[in-house]
């Protein structure tokens, strides 16, 4: 049928362009042009090469503004299997010529694609809904994650932080066991006090230490943590010192 | 700014707690020091100082017990004790006021405290005789006190003169124009005191003070003085030619050779004294007890390591002090001493460890209060002093802490 058409459309358009009168008819070069367009569309339709044939159809019509060039671009369309511009072209067409059998086809045909492309507008419009979801709770899910991180960032530090304040107590007791030190009235004195004293240190020097590792831990884990962040930490150890580098990028 | 600030705080914050981290040795309460001024060089200990000259020769010229100062000061120059010196009449004496001019004059504080303090004086002079142009008399005179008032004094009179030298003649001295000395020369290590300070003299005969110019105490092995508030006793660990003698208003304790030769040829000569200071009291009982049982080897012998006794030095009263040969400090195998054995008062001992040492520490039953003073001389050579007696049956334990 749709052979049939275009071949129909072929002939009613020679037909057409040469019967007008002169008056209406187009610039002569111009029809010359078209008709070339148009020839070489129809090749590009024989060899199924629809984009090519529409674009020389299109190159017709804006010479000549036949409205059968319009159904010949619908029909490109429809080869091309892009329903919703061959439908919209079939509509243009019927509202430039409502009457005859080409119109009468571009009806059928425009009768047949209605539900095919009322199908497709419902399968893109819950294909965007279905989207629309995902989006969403791909969105909940990373605030969730952000929330998570925030908290484990919170504990962790916090706990740091109190390993850090217990490091603190021993070392304000360990300098009032070092007045104890400095007086002492006799050596067994001193030397009891000394014991206390390097326990006291001892424990605020690993409090702290212990204390700034794991706040660093409760930073490095708020970064690592949180969703679609890269998180780098390197730490370097060398004759004199160490180094820790943490670094992040959103 | 910011940035700068923080790392300000952070640098602050660790200096303020390394600071804090440090450990402070011990100081402790009952020790001896040794501080330099303008005026010399003063130790003081629990009640006492004793102060050397800064200006000729560097041998003590005050000795204050409870601020007062107790030395004699003799008005008279020449050969006449007075002060802390040596004298060789019949020419300058060798003190702080002397009118000798030094030709050799050195003070080298060897130990510094807290347990002991030494101070090592190196003198010269020239002497103002017949024919003495090209010899000098010379010595090293040792001082070290402990915290409780011991003082050990050694001389050591050498003759650096050449072999070949001409010995120094007796006759037609300065300080003797008379000639009163032309048949020998008297050479005497002393120290003397203004008898006003002290009221009795013990010895094994009681005597109350002032004695005369006249009167003499010969071969003392221990003596004390007691004055109204303090006491001073001295323990000569050699009693011959030892002597306790008036001085004008001064008393003198020493011990003395005489050269009954008009050429001094007896160099080189040594001789050693213990002297002890108890601020407060007139009670010379333990300060005779202290000073005899520093004489009596049976009540100072000191075993380390349950090895055999060793005794005090006689240059420096510390058991394992300098010797005439061997480096000061007893050289140990392991890192814990055991002392045993029976030491009647304080004492000291000087320690060499196989290995540098940070800490000493020492135990013993039933301790009360500072019984010990640690000092460390050199990384494996520490100095303890102990307060109290060590008696039999009771082991001190000495370790790196």
């Amino acid at each position: 049928m749709i052979a049939r058409a275009v071949a129909f459309a072929v002939f009613v358009t020679f037909v057409t362009l040469w019967a007008r009168p002169a008056g209406a008819q187009p610039d002569p070069a111009n029809r010359e042009k078209a008709a070339a367009h148009f020839r070489q569309g129809q090749a590009f339709f024989q060899a199924k090469d629809y984009d090519r044939a529409l674009a020389e159809y299109q190159a017709a019509f804006d010479l000549s503004a036949e409205p059968l060039l319009i159904f010949n671009i619908a029909l490109c369309h429809e080869r091309a299997n892009r329903p919703e511009q061959a439908l919209e072209a079939f509509r243009r067409y019927l509202e430039k010529v409502s009457t005859g059998s080409v119109a009468d086809e571009a009806r059928e045909d425009v009768a047949r694609l209605v539900p095919i492309v009322d199908k497709i507008v419902a399968d893109r419009k819950a294909e965007e809904a279905r989207r629309h979801d995902e989006v969403g709770r791909r969105d909940a899910a990373q605030a969730r994650a952000v929330a998570r991180a925030n908290h484990v960032r919170l504990y962790v530090v916090a706990a740091g932080a109190v390993v850090a304040a217990v490091g603190a107590t021993s070392h304000v007791l360990a300098w009032r066991t070092r007045d104890r030190m400095v007086n002492a009235p006799d050596p067994d004195s001193y030397f009891a006090a000394r014991d206390t004293f390097k326990l006291e240190r001892g424990v605020a020097i690993g409090a702290y230490a212990a204390g700034a590792v794991t706040i660093a831990t409760g930073l490095i884990l708020g970064r690592v943590l949180r969703p679609r962040e890269g998180v780098e930490v390197s730490a370097a150890i060398m004759p004199g010192g160490a180094a820790l580098t943490l670094g992040w990028a959103r | 700014m910011s940035r700068r600030i923080a790392l300000t705080a952070m640098t602050a914050a660790a200096v303020f707690t390394t600071g804090c981290f440090d450990l402070p040795p011990y100081n402790p309460k009952t020790s001896v020091s040794y501080t330099e001024d303008k005026d010399g060089s003063t130790v003081v200990g629990s009640g006492f100082a004793l102060h050397f000259a800064g200006t000729g020769f560097h041998m003590p010229d005050k000795l204050l017990i409870d601020g007062v100062d107790v030395l004699g000061h003799a008005s008279q120059g020449c050969h006449a004790e007075s002060e802390v010196g040596i004298q060789i009449a019949p020419t300058l004496r060798i003190s702080a006021d002397s009118a000798a001019t030094p030709a050799t004059n050195g003070l080298v504080p060897v130990l510094r405290g807290p347990a002991a303090v030494q101070v090592k004086l190196d003198w010269g002079s020239q002497f103002s005789c017949k024919d003495t142009s090209s010899v000098a008399p010379s010595g090293t005179t040792t001082f070290t006190v402990f915290p409780d008032g011991r003082i050990i004094r050694d001389d050591l009179l050498a003759d650096p003169n050449p072999p070949s030298a001409q010995p120094p003649v007796a006759d037609v001295c300065d300080c003797d124009p008379l000639e009163m000395n032309i048949n020998g020369f008297t050479v005497s290590s002393y120290w003397t005191f203004a008898q006003d300070h002290f009221v009795n003299l013990y010895t094994p005969d009681q005597t109350v003070l002032p004695i005369k110019d006249t009167q003499e105490i010969t071969s003392p092995s221990t003596a004390c003085m007691a004055g109204a508030s303090s006491r001073v006793g001295f323990a000569w660990p050699a009693t011959d030619q030892a002597t306790i003698h008036g001085a004008g208003a001064l008393l003198a304790f020493g011990r003395f050779n005489t050269i009954d030769n008009s050429m001094l040829d007896t160099f080189p000569w040594k001789n050693s004294l213990a002297m002890f200071i108890e601020p407060g009291g007139n009670d010379c009982t333990t300060t005779l007890t202290r000073a005899a049982a520093y004489n009596t080897p049976a009540m100072s012998a000191l075993s380390i390591n349950k090895g055999s006794s060793i005794f005090a030095s006689l240059h420096d009263g510390i058991y394992g002090g300098a010797g005439d040969n061997s480096p000061p400090g007893v050289m140990l195998m392991t890192d814990q001493v055991e002392l045993t054995g029976t030491v009647a008062g304080s004492f000291a001992v000087w320690l060499r460890f196989p290995h540098a040492v940070d800490t000493l520490r020492a135990t013993i039953a039933n301790p009360m209060g500072a019984w010990y003073v640690p000092q460390r001389v050199a990384d494996d050579s520490w100095i303890v002093w102990f307060r109290d007696a060590l008696m039999p049956g009771q082991t001190i334990t000495i370790k790196p802490n």
